[in-house]
Order: structure tokens, then sequence, then C-alpha cells
């Protein structure tokens, strides 16, 4: 397993049941219980093995929690229930954000803020790959692909409304996502 | 001829001679209907049987039915949850399910709990619609293997198959269900232990979730979400692990158990 930004299978079912996870990958049922459902609660694209350790490290402070996050992040491995990625995702949707979309596009809304943003075609592209945790190359790919449009103006258009996104406060940078 | 229906799957089964007749017709009783295929029944679906020979051959002929009725029952019920269990019911539809692995004491505890008075609704496949949780009965022949057989000598066919033949006990020799909605309320998880005492152990609902996911039949077909059902019906029954080294004495156990449910 080499080391890179975690991230959940995306055709695993799963939900939370009194503090455990249960996970269905492939008609094979798994039962994440202790560290493995936390670490699986946690899994967002944006950390490392790593950052988890130093995560878990720093919420219980006993000797040892990186070396069972370690564990436990290759049993999801081995499970093929997590997978591995270079590159982080761009963004991520900021957890006092709610969103919904509409027929014209996604309307979304930092539930600090009195009015909602209305996000046109392009941005709501975007912002579905921010939802689906896609790196930077991973969007431009997808919208290039999508609408044949030249990469170089889609990298500065993706540059832009992240940018834009992020000062309203409705995502979040994933470098800051991995610190927390 | 018998008409039937196995959760959908209908088959009709013609006996080469009335003494065969009797035997088939009291073996599938539970599943006999009245021949009317709901709409849209393809009539090239149907499976046919032509049974013949003698005693043994006709539970031979039996044996080999049931097989295929359970195909054909789990391919009818597709985007249910289906559950590898026994199942029986109270008078009020108030319902137990008794998964287990093979060897686990699952189709023994069964026939006990149908002899001590509950409705038998199946002790193979429990097929549950996954939003209602409420059980659709598939009152097929209890199947008891020859280890169980001493334990309950009440249950034997007749005429006797092989010694080394699993018994089939048509659902006739039990309870039936109510007509209305079987919901299940209690969960056993069987292990006969020889000469252990009777032990209750209660299982949270997160592990009567994973439990019951792990006696489930392809899960990942269910309507809705395989997790999501089965979250939905563990956190709607109480769950036991259950112990026993005595059948009967675990049947009554688990009749308390139900009844004490059904009061709640």
């Amino acid at each position: 397993m080499t080391d890179g930004y975690l991230a959940r299978e995306p055709d695993v079912e799963w939900a939370e049941i009194d503090g455990e996870v249960l996970a269905l990958f492939r008609g094979t049922l798994h039962r994440l219980a202790g560290a493995a459902g936390e670490i699986w609660i946690a899994l967002d694209g944006t950390r490392t093995t790593a950052d988890l350790a130093a995560t878990f490290q720093a919420r219980y402070a006993v000797p040892g929690v990186g070396a069972g996050v370690e564990s436990a992040v290759a049993g999801l491995w081995d499970h093929g229930l997590v997978r591995m990625r270079a590159d982080p995702p761009l963004a991520r949707v900021a957890p006092t954000t709610a969103w919904t979309e509409q027929a014209d596009g996604v309307v979304a809304m930092d539930l600090r803020q009195p009015e909602p943003v209305v996000l046109s075609e392009s941005g709501s592209a975007i912002w579905w790959g921010v939802v689906d945790g896609l790196s930077q190359d991973e969007l431009v790919d997808r919208i290039v692909t999508t609408y044949g449009v030249e990469p170089e103006s889609v990298v500065r258009d993706v540059r832009a409304t992240i940018a834009e996104l992020t000062s309203l406060g409705l995502v979040e940078p994933s470098g800051m996502a991995a610190r927390d | 001829m018998l008409v039937g229906r196995a959760l959908g799957f209908r088959f009709e089964v013609t006996c080469a001679h009335q003494p065969a007749e009797i035997v088939v017709g009291q073996t599938l009783s539970g599943l006999a209907d009245d021949g009317v295929s709901p709409p849209g029944q393809d009539a090239e679906r149907v499976h046919r049987v032509v049974v013949d020979g003698d005693d043994h051959a006709v539970w031979d002929h039996l044996a080999d039915l049931v097989v295929r009725l359970n195909f054909g029952a789990l391919d009818a019920s597709q985007g249910q949850l289906i559950l590898h269990a026994g199942a029986l019911a109270d008078a009020a539809g108030n319902a137990v399910l008794v998964p287990g692995e093979p060897g686990a004491g699952k189709s023994t505890l069964t026939a006990a709990l149908g002899l001590a008075g509950l409705g038998y609704l199946t002790d193979e496949i429990v097929s549950i619609d996954p939003l209602s949780t409420t059980i659709t009965p598939y009152r097929k022949p209890l199947s008891l293997k020859p280890g169980s057989h001493a334990v309950l000598p009440e249950l034997q066919p007749h005429p006797a198959p092989r010694a080394e033949d699993t018994w089939l006990i048509g659902a006739g020799q039990f309870g039936a269900p109510p007509a209305g909605p079987l919901l299940p309320r209690l969960v056993v998880f069987p292990r006969f232990t020889p000469e252990a005492p009777l032990s209750v152990e209660p299982v949270s609902t997160a592990e009567t979730a994973y439990l019951l996911g792990s006696n489930a039949v392809s899960l990942d077909q269910v309507r809705g979400g395989g997790v999501a059902a089965l979250i939905r019906l563990a956190r709607r029954v109480t769950a036991y692990r259950l112990v026993h080294g005595d059948v009967r004495v675990a049947a009554a156990e688990v009749g308390r158990l139900l009844a004490r449910e059904a009061a709640a």
C-alpha cells in the first residue's frame, strides 16, 4: 500500500449505527467498529494515513495510536473499501454550507449569511467536482471532456471559481481541510 | 395435479399414482394455491414436475423439487431483503426470526417452535420488504436433517424416508400464520451445544444488523440499499444469542421472549 490521500471507495453503501459502521461492497458486508469506524467516517479524501494518525493521536493522546491507525487503514485497503489518490481534492464543501440542485444549476448558501448563491452552468459543473472530491487535474479533465473546451481556459476558470467560492465561505481549500 | 407458488415462483406437480399424490399434497400443503396466475405471470416460467416411482423415489423427487423451489423463490424475490433463517409468528403477527449458519440448529429450533404452537412461516428463506419490514411467508416443507430426527420423532413423515434422508415436513404439521401483516419483533441467533445449559445473551442493535447481514442473500440488490434495510430491521427487533442443549427448553424460552416483545 503506497501512501496518498485516502478516500472512500464510491461504490460502498454504508451507514453509521450506534457508533459503528456497516459497509457493503461488492456483496460483502463489513462491520467497522472502534478505530476502523472512526477512520471511515473521517475519510474525505483530504488526509493521508499520516494525517489521520496525527489527528487521532491528538484526539486520544495515548501511545500506539499511530500504529493502530495504520493497521486499521491497511485493513480497509485490503478489503478494497478505500482508494488512494496522489493529489488531494481541490476543495471540499464547507460544513456551514447547505446546497441543492435546481433545474438551472446549483444553489448554495453559507448558513451564516442571509442570501443564497446561484451558480452558473460552469460554476455548477465545478461545484459537482468539489462534491465528488476531484483533484484540480481530474476536474479540468472532466470539464474539458464534457464541454469540449480548451484546458488552459478551464484551469483559469476553475481557479477563479474556487477562489470566489472560498471567499464566500462555501468551500474550503483541501490544505485547510487537511489541517483540522 | 398440485399447483403451488414459492414466493411468486409458480410450479405444478403431477403424480403418476394416488399414494404419491397424497404424500406430495401433504408435504407441499404450505405452498398450494388456487392456481390463478397473477397479472403478467409468464406461463413459460412455470416449473412442472412429474413424480412417480416407489416411496423413496417420491421423497427423492420432493427433495430435488424443494431445491428448485428455493432457487425459484429467490429469483422471484428480487429487491427484497432475503435472510437465511427460520421464521414463525404468533396469532397477532409478531414474528421471530431464527437466523444461523448451517449446523447452528436453526431448522430444529424452528420445528420445535412450530410444535409449540407458533405459526410456521419458513425454515430457510425469509423474504422481508426492505421498507415496511413485513414478511412474506414461504411455507416450504421444513427440512430436518438426520441428526435431529431423534430429538423430534413425532415429526417423522409417512411413508418413512430412508434413515439417511433429510425429513421434509409439510407446513400442515405446524400452525398457520394469521392473515394480517407479519412483523419481526424478535431475533434469536441459536447455537446447539450438547449438554449446554440454556444461555440467553442480548445482542446490540449494531451487531444484530451485522449478524442479519451475514445471513442475507444478495444484499447489494435490496431495494433502497441492503445496509439501510438491515439497520431498519435491526432497530425494530430485540435480539438474543441463545445457546442450548435441549431444543424444547430453548423453544419454551423463545416463546416467552416473543410474548414479552408482543406485550411491550
